[in-house]
């Protein structure tokens, strides 16, 4: 294995880490979501109606392991594919 | 004599189970309450859990009015609260684009989904302003309606300074908890039962006014 395969299997693998590593951190949620509930502040007079706490979406992305599975496996092809030319590339030289 | 004295305890007893199924407040007679609430504050969830993923839903497009004799809630109770279909929520666009669509819930051809009170069938006190009543009602989803059994909390609260943060006039807070099967309403999707459940967890909280 030479140098530019090894920088290509290196990047390929972190790439996978960071996006398995995003996902787990936002939740290890199965699809990605691009809104959160948030808790709204109860008044007192809801509390005295007997109200639990609203909830209100915003926002946010989150992403789910369908997408990460996705960038994976962009990854481990484009990966595979370099590490062949860059294998041929060298052949071709020598 | 005895019939007076018959008359008397049938009376007297009529009165404290009349007495004991609503409401011990300020306000009396029959008051109606309604739940649209510009500001959305009203709010009704539901929840799908099944082994793959759990879905949790909300809208805050509620209206409808309800009305009761405050001091026999058990025996007037009636209304309809309802909620209009497209402002369901999950967090995921696509999947509320999805719900909205033919093969869920179809808001286009049924725009609404409605509880409608058929009958009281218990009524217990609570407090002086809170009540738990058994109703049966009549739930109408997607086109099919199905008779449901519901338990919910009533909260009353008179007009004061309190309750004026909120809104004018006195204040209804309803509560309630029920399920319903997707699968009894018409709703068949390919998926019901693996990633959306056929049973929904519905959850009702919100608060009405007589001013409105």
């Amino acid at each position: 294995m030479n140098k530019k395969q090894k920088i290509t299997l290196f990047s390929g693998l972190s790439a996978i880490i960071i996006a398995f590593g995003v996902w787990a951190f936002q939740g290890f949620h199965l699809f990605t979501h691009d809104k959160i509930e948030v808790r709204l502040p109860q008044s007192d007079v809801d509390k005295l109606l007997g109200q639990p706490p609203r909830y209100e979406w915003v926002n946010h992305f989150t992403l789910g392991l369908e997408y990460t599975l996705a960038i994976a496996a962009v990854v481990i092809a484009a990966s595979t594919v370099l590490l062949f030319l860059f294998k041929n590339k060298k052949k071709a030289f020598s | 004599m005895r019939t007076t004295i018959k008359i008397f305890i049938f009376s007297i007893l009529f009165f404290f189970t009349a007495y004991s199924q609503g409401f011990n407040v300020k306000a009396t007679g029959v008051q109606t309450f309604s739940f649209k609430d510009d500001k959305g504050r009203n709010q009704t969830t539901f929840t799908s859990i099944t082994e793959l993923d759990e879905v949790d839903g909300t809208s805050n497009d509620v209206s409808g009015t309800v009305s009761f004799d405050v001091r026999n809630v058990a025996n007037t109770l009636k209304g309809e609260i309802s909620i209009s279909t497209a402002s369901i929520k999950t967090g995921i666009a696509m999947r509320d684009r999805d719900l909205r669509a033919p093969k869920w819930l179809d808001a286009d051809q049924f725009p609404t989904i409605s509880f409608t009170i058929k009958k009281v069938t218990g009524v217990t006190k609570l407090a002086d302003n809170k009540l738990q009543v058994n109703l049966i009602g009549t739930f109408f989803l997607h086109g099919v309606k199905n008779d449901i059994p519901v338990t919910a909390t009533l909260t009353y609260l008179d007009e004061s300074q309190v309750t004026e943060s909120r809104e004018p006039g006195d204040l209804l807070g309803v509560n309630a908890k029920f399920q319903i099967m997707l699968s009894k309403f018409g709703v068949k999707n390919m998926i019901l039962g693996s990633r959306v459940a056929d049973k929904i967890d519905i959850g009702v909280n919100i608060v009405g006014t007589n001013k409105f």
